[in-house]
């Protein structure tokens, strides 16, 4: 996948199945670039999505529904306090009226739900976006460092909120640089290096009901 | 003294490497000049009645910069933290996301106007003529097309460099025959026109054919524009 | 792996065509500036022989811009480059028409009017065309991102084009209700044009045809060529990174 003269994402070829995925590699090597690409906010160059079988596209709001993502920016409404902006996302997903207030709950958050987003702590920022991401109840979760600007008792809230989330038919992918961490729960890993897939392989096995996730991109 | 010109020696290197500013304000400034030709007609033409044409010229060129600067700034909001992100991911139609997006444009409008035109009445003595309901007739019609076109250029501008200077660029054009109508229309009301002398000068169809062909032009591109 | 100098040359066709509008270029002035009588001195005498050359530009002018409009629907269904090409060629050639007109007609304008410029209704839209499809080459090159530029021209060139008849009849309608300076009417219908004077227009506009096409060719070929240039550059890159 290329953006101008830049090869960022290069023959990957993942199945991603139920469960946590962990997505590592040093910095530059592309993590983010393959989250923005699954999630749909850029084209890839090359190559196709496929969930269950049948391909997606994020132009299907089919698709969009079943997916959260959270970027390096919190992706929140600065102006708007914590729970109006999870009570926003909640409503375009569809979700539960009750989610939004479980979700506050489940990442420490309700202390500061009639906070401006845009007030918050690098720290409450990352958790508020896990919240956003969570919002929906998707079937797909994509995270790029959900982990970042955390201590230690705020990771352990993040790590409780995906294993709450974790369901079968579930698929997640979250790129970190704290592997210790998210290796003491996730499923798989995948380890990526200049664009490249490197080494991938499950930690646990699975002997649910598979349901493949394939993307392929070539260069 | 040299230091302040080695510094604004500097940004002139930096115009004519990037040349993003001194072009787009050429046309900006061609674009406005167009506008305010017809906002100032010539005297031989309006007669007697040309006090009321650029009274109405005044109007609405107001309405018109004030807005598309303001149909910029909403724009903003989205950029800030990656909210333009969260946004495009929620499973909603591109098409509504215009039509929500030209709402809460058109209530910055319409508050706007409803400050600016009694206040304007007051001091420069505008006589509306009591037509009230003719009044509120054209500046509905004359907003709807107006942000139709602003909201989906004002998204389209927002993804470029030198926004503030594109979106009048673009829009100023494409909105002379708004633009034309509401002055007609508003300089008839001023010399005292009622509703049914209005609908007989034909602005009315023109009015409603832009408006048409802009909002559905804006709800079926406002995907192409976003994506 | 090819290189950038392998370049393909020009194909005869190409050449051809250019001769070809050339040609015609020449036949067109003999016949307009000899054929053709002179027309009354109310219409400027010789100098309405520009209309010959004003006409004709305005037609390829709105040609062009219907292209644009066609290419710009069509890149944004299959998104595929050439169409996009197609477009950003077009708008170019049809900013270089419609300056021809602009220019042409207060030339005509200055002698016979009086002024340089009048707001009459073919002159006003054609002026506001011109500066639309000025934004859309400001748009194209202030687009902070290669991706998106066609995306968001194209929505321009589509817009644009919706609005040319709008325009066009409201500039007309408000002409009428405020007429100054003499009627325009179009100098090169209705007063007296007999097989001469038609001959001499439909040469120059075949030749006006013929300088479009060509002009359109050779700036399609050159955007090929680019692309084809970067595509070359970026699997050098990729190919250095492995």
């Amino acid at each position: 996948m290329r953006f101008g003269r830049t090869v960022a994402l290069d023959g990957i070829e993942l199945t991603l199945e139920e469960g946590i995925t962990g997505l590592f590699g040093p910095n530059g090597s592309g993590k983010s670039t393959l989250l923005r690409a699954v999630a749909g906010l850029v084209r890839p160059s090359q190559g196709r999505i496929t969930f269950e079988g049948a391909p997606v596209a994020a132009a299907d709001e089919g698709w969009r529904r079943l997916v959260g993502y959270a970027g390096h920016e919190s992706g929140l409404y600065p102006n708007l306090t914590v729970s109006e902006n999870l009570e926003l996302f909640g409503r375009l997903y569809g979700s539960n009226p009750a989610r939004p207030a479980s979700l506050l709950s489940q990442l420490g958050l309700e202390g500061r739900s009639k906070t401006l987003a845009g007030e918050l702590s690098a720290g409450l920022k990352r958790r508020a976006a896990v919240a956003r991401a969570l919002v929906g109840e998707p079937r797909l979760l994509l995270l790029d460092e959900p982990y970042a600007n955390l201590d230690d008792d705020s990771a352990a809230l993040v790590t409780e909120a995906l294993v709450a989330w974790r369901e079968p038919g579930r698929s997640a992918l979250i790129a970190t640089h704290g592997a210790r961490k998210l290796k003491a729960f996730a499923d798989a890993g995948v380890i990526l290096r200049r664009g490249r897939i490197v080494t991938q392989g499950r930690y646990r096995d699975s002997s649910q009901q598979r349901r493949p996730f394939h993307e392929t991109a070539t260069p | 003294m040299t230091k302040t010109m080695w510094l604004a020696a500097k940004d002139l290197r930096i115009e004519m490497r990037a040349r993003d500013t001194l072009a787009p304000m050429l046309g900006f400034a061609a674009t406005v000049a167009l506008v305010l030709a017809f906002a100032l007609p010539e005297a031989s033409s309006a007669g007697d009645d040309v006090v009321s044409y650029v009274q109405a010229g005044f109007m609405w060129v107001t309405v018109l910069f004030a807005g598309l600067i303001g149909f910029g700034r909403t724009f903003e909001v989205e950029r800030a933290e990656g909210a333009l992100d969260s946004l495009l991911l929620v499973p909603v139609d591109r098409s509504a996301l215009f039509v929500s997006k030209a709402l809460s444009n058109l209530a910055f409008i319409v508050v706007l106007e409803t400050v600016l035109l009694p206040l304007s009445a007051l001091l420069f003595a505008y006589d509306l003529g009591g037509s009230w309901g003719a009044l509120v007739a054209v500046v509905a019609l004359v907003d709807v097309g107006f942000v139709a076109v602003g909201t989906l250029y004002a998204a389209l501008a927002a993804q470029t460099r030198s926004r503030e200077l594109l979106l009048p660029l673009l829009a100023l054009p494409a909105l002379i025959p708004v633009f034309i109508a509401a002055l007609e229309l508003t300089a008839d009301l001023l010399l005292g026109a009622g509703f049914d002398a209005l609908a007989a000068r034909g602005w009315f169809g023109i009015l409603v054919a832009f408006d048409v062909v802009f909002v559905t032009a804006g709800a079926v591109l406002f995907d192409a524009v976003l994506d | 792996m090819a290189t950038a100098s392998e370049l393909r040359p020009r194909p005869a066709g190409l050449d051809a065509l250019g001769a070809a509008a050339v040609a015609s270029v020449a036949a067109a002035l003999l016949l307009v500036f000899f054929v053709a009588r002179e027309a009354d001195v109310t219409m400027g005498g010789q100098l309405q022989r520009i209309f010959y050359f004003h006409v004709p530009s305005a037609w390829i002018a709105y040609l062009s811009f219907a292209i644009v409009f066609l290419a710009s629907i069509a890149y944004l269904r299959t998104g595929a480059g050439r169409w996009d090409l197609l477009a950003h060629a077009a708008a170019e050639i049809g900013i270089v028409f419609t300056t021809l007109v602009l220019i042409t007609g207060p030339i005509w304008a200055r002698p016979v009017w009086g002024t340089w410029w009048q707001w009459d209704a073919r002159l006003t839209s054609t002026l506001v065309l011109w500066l639309t499809y000025i934004g859309y080459l400001f748009l194209r090159s202030l687009a902070s991102d290669e991706a998106t530029v066609g995306r968001l021209a194209a929505v321009v060139g589509i817009v644009g084009f919706l609005d040319v008849p709008i325009v066009h009849f409201s500039v007309q309608w408000w002409r009428t209700l405020h007429p100054s300076g003499p009627t325009v009417a179009n100098p090169t219908t209705g007063s007296g044009l007999g097989t001469p004077e038609l001959t001499a227009f439909f040469a120059s506009l075949l030749a006006f045809t013929l300088l479009f096409c060509w002009l359109l060719s050779l700036r399609l070929r050159i955007g090929r060529l680019a692309q084809r240039v970067e595509l070359e550059e970026i699997e050098r890159a990729a190919a250095e990174t492995r």
